[in-house]
């Protein structure tokens, strides 16, 4: 069971890397490169939960021109289509225009058409002009649902429709873009969608023939994302997640087979040679077995800021000392032990009954103290991680975690960024647990004697 | 070789442990530079200070201020030592920290508004206590509890049903458990405060204030005993089924003792020395581990404390806060060591314990 958990965490992890290579995890940490997506959208399936037809992110581009003139002035119209069914409104609307113009400043209007046929002014705007040209370029990156222009043009249309009067403070975009006809729609705090196919559309009022659309799309920003949802930033954390488990996994498994490799031989050594050797080995064994590990770790992490090249020795320096305990206290009983004396007796050399006699017997208590001291490992990477100071490029669990406490998820109710990798963080250390436990019963079988 | 002079050996081995750790920290954090620029640092910000509330210098034209500025600044540096390489002054850093002279936190401030890092700590020190040891003691109690419970019939459901809860929960790390329980019972349900140490603003009347912080301390109390008490009543399983085997026990039973009283008056017996290291062992395990859950529930102890210096990039406090929690596991040794010599008389008379 253990072990099947552990061959699938390795196939994902080689997946991952494949899939998705190191440039995408540079991209990862860039949170510049996410403000399309939305930003603390739980994962798709959390629709199932709210009983909701949540949205989903919809990008709208390739509009058609619509080129006309009337007396010296040349008109351009746009129409972007969204078919909307879901339950609630989106999070944001993100529209992109780009005009370009030779001289005087073409005047851009852009609204938008409900499925009713109403139809609100959203934006209404001269083009500015961008240093050097002509040619100029206007680039705007309109945020519709908190844009203070946009907001001044829904308090004018309530007004103008039913008369009533909300100050732009306290209007919400997003109602009056999506809800059904009705006076309330202003501010209440939950309105029916109207559901049905809208229309974005921009009208182009410009002076030259030259002067054009270059650029109009859309990003309609939902309010759930992907398997696992996004963090504060838009984030995929898909992405990241799933760039943790290789993380984790190598460095579970470096770190244990080196501390329990170092905890082997300083226990053996001491446990067998005990005279001077033995008495200091021991004495540093006690040193290090005091040490009180997590702040030490967080203090040298503090200082080093380690890549994982770096954690994982530096893990290894503080987990061995428990091994040494445990390999010397078997070394001292084998040694004891009559076959032992027999190849003394036959003239065999320390070094020989260290290497034929001795070792073989704490190997096999070796790799299940390899397989059990894994989620340890895991668990204080992800506490170093989580304060920030673990490696500084890839993603980690801990990482991933530590970004949610710093930005409220717990109290902000974001339980998929909590949940998830958490619950990445237990598979793996209890499919390490399970494989440890079962060696640790093939090792000693304590149990299998009372049956 | 008695008690007491075997008691006198482990104190000065403590000891010299302590101190080594102390040099390393102190070693690791000059050694890059670290301690020479907080020293730097606290003497700008006091030379300006000095400058900047003396009226005849602040009167004066800019460059001369300058001036006289940094010979004060060079006269402090040499009067504090920074003029000489760093490996010389180590004693005296050393001797410092080892008489709890922390001086001044850079940014952090204790709740009374002191930066003296002692107060600080002092401060601190008696929530982190407070908290793990609390749940460090009931997660013992309830393990042991259902421990002998599992002993009874080894291998039977209730035995099967606690070791695979033992096996989940020691797969997750406790600041999550923590965290999953604020979302569920403080977000979500709202039937305890997700956070902090004592409500805002605090009770005066202090029955009251003891009730508010008992009530702060429940989630992080719930999610210390969650994620251990599996754990122990495992090992105390474990203990126990190890000491069954022993030759006493069958003759215990021989003797036709009943099975209660073989198990309280024999085998608990024989399994305390373990149970005990194991309990002292989990406390200042705990608070190592506290640094995380105490971030995560808001808890403003020892790791809350080191969390924000870390933060706030307030290296004495790091400093003296990794010193703190050094001497607070070299203590328990010092208990331990103490404990078993009073538990296992084999060791206070100087026989070698291994068996």
């Amino acid at each position: 069971m253990g072990l099947a958990l552990i061959v699938i965490f390795i196939l994902l992890s080689v997946y991952v890397v494949i899939a998705y290579p190191y440039q995408e995890v540079v991209k990862w940490n860039d949170v510049r490169e996410w403000s399309n997506n939305p930003p603390t959208a739980p994962p798709f399936w959390a629709k199932v939960f709210s009983g909701r037809d949540l949205p989903e992110t919809q990008v709208l581009n390739g509009s058609v021109a619509r080129r006309y003139n009337v007396e010296g002035i040349y008109f351009e119209d746009r129409v972007l289509d969204l078919s909307y069914t879901y339950d609630e409104a989106p999070s944001e609307i993100i529209v992109n225009l780009d005009v370009t113009f030779q001289g005087g400043a073409p005047l851009i209007e852009v609204s938008w058409t409900k499925p009713s046929g109403a139809t609100i002014t959203v934006l209404r705007e001269a083009a500015e002009r961008s240093t050097g040209g002509p040619p100029y370029n206007f680039n705007h990156r309109l945020y519709v649902f908190i844009d203070q222009e946009v907001k001044t043009n829904m308090v004018d249309y309530l007004l103008s429709r039913y008369g009533v009067y909300v100050p732009t403070g306290s209007v919400s975009v997003a109602n009056i873009l999506f809800g059904k006809d009705s006076p309330s729609l202003a501010n209440a705090s939950s309105i029916d969608i109207e559901k049905g196919i809208y229309q974005l559309k921009i009208h182009l009022q410009a002076y030259d023939v030259k002067d054009a659309i270059t650029g109009f799309s859309a990003v309609v920003k939902g309010k759930v994302w992907g398997w696992m949802g996004t963090d504060i930033w838009g984030r995929d954390l898909l992405i990241g997640i799933l760039w943790g488990t290789p993380v984790a996994l190598l460095i579970g498994a470096l770190t244990s087979v080196l501390s329990v490799g170092i905890g082997m031989v300083v226990g053996i050594v001491s446990g067998f040679y005990e005279g001077r050797i033995g008495e200091v080995l021991e004495r540093i064994t006690d040193f290090f077995y005091m040490l009180p590990v997590l702040p030490l770790l967080i203090f040298v992490s503090f200082i080093l800021r380690p890549s994982i090249w770096v954690m994982i020795p530096l893990l290894s320096l503080f987990g061995w000392p428990g091994i040494a305990k445990t390999a010397r206290s078997i070394a001292l009983q084998v040694k004891q032990e009559t076959y032992v004396e027999a190849a003394r007796a036959l003239g065999a050399s320390n070094s020989w009954i260290l290497i034929h006699h001795i070792a073989p017997q704490t190997l096999p208590f070796s790799f299940a103290n390899i397989a059990l001291s894994v989620p340890g490992y895991i668990f204080t990477e992800a506490s170093i991680s989580f304060l920030g100071l673990g490696d500084p490029v890839l993603p980690t669990w801990g990482k991933i975690l530590g970004d949610a406490q710093a930005s409220g998820a717990t109290i902000g109710g974001y339980w998929w960024w909590v949940l998830i990798p958490g619950v990445m963080i237990f598979l793996v250390a209890i499919s390490f647990a399970l494989l440890g436990n079962a060696l640790d019963r093939i090792v000693a079988p304590r149990l299998r004697r009372r049956e | 070789m008695s008690f007491l002079g075997y008691l006198a050996k482990r104190t000065v081995v403590l000891g010299i442990t302590l101190i080594l750790v102390l040099l390393a920290t102190i070693m690791v954090a000059g050694g890059f530079g670290i301690v020479d620029r907080v020293a730097e640092a606290a003497i700008r910000q006091q030379v300006n200070l000095m400058i900047r509330t003396n009226p005849n210098l602040a009167r004066l034209p800019e460059e001369e201020r300058v001036r006289i500025m940094q010979t004060m600044i060079d006269e402090e540096r040499k009067a504090i030592g920074l003029d000489k390489p760093f490996i010389e002054r180590v004693p005296k850093y050393l001797f410092q920290a080892l008489s709890w002279d922390f001086g001044n936190a850079l940014y952090l401030r204790s709740a009374s508004g002191s930066s003296n890092i002692n107060d600080m700590i002092a401060e601190v020190l008696p929530r982190t206590i407070l908290l793990f040891t609390t749940g460090a003691l009931i997660s013992a109690i309830v393990g042991i509890a259902l421990g002998l419970l599992m002993a009874r019939r080894p291998l039977g459901l209730f035995d099967k049903v606690m070791t695979s809860f033992a096996v989940v929960s020691n797969s997750m790390p406790l600041w999550w458990v923590g965290m999953l329980l604020i979302l569920l019972l403080g977000f979500t349900l709202k039937v305890l405060p997700p956070g902090g140490y004592v409500s805002v603003p605090a009770p005066t009347d202090p029955v009251a204030y003891a009730f508010d912080v008992l009530y702060h301390m429940m989630l992080p109390l719930i999610a210390v005993v969650l994620t251990s008490f599996g754990g122990w009543a495992y090992t105390v399983r474990s203990l126990l089924l190890d000491t069954f085997q022993q030759d006493f026990i069958l003759v215990a039973r021989a003797k036709g003792l009943s099975e209660n009283d073989v198990m309280y008056k024999h085998a608990l017996r024989a399994t305390a020395p373990p149970i005990v290291t194991l309990l002292l062992l989990s406390i200042v395990g705990s608070m190592g581990g506290a640094i995380i859950s105490e971030v995560v529930f808001n808890w403003a102890g020892m790791g809350r404390l080191f969390a924000d210096a870390i933060g706030y990039q307030d290296v004495p406090v790091i400093i003296a806060e990794t010193y703190v929690f050094s001497f607070l596991y070299v203590a328990v040794f010092l208990v331990l060591e103490v404990l078993y010599g009073l538990l296992d008389p084999r060791v206070r008379t100087g026989v070698s314990a291994q068996v």
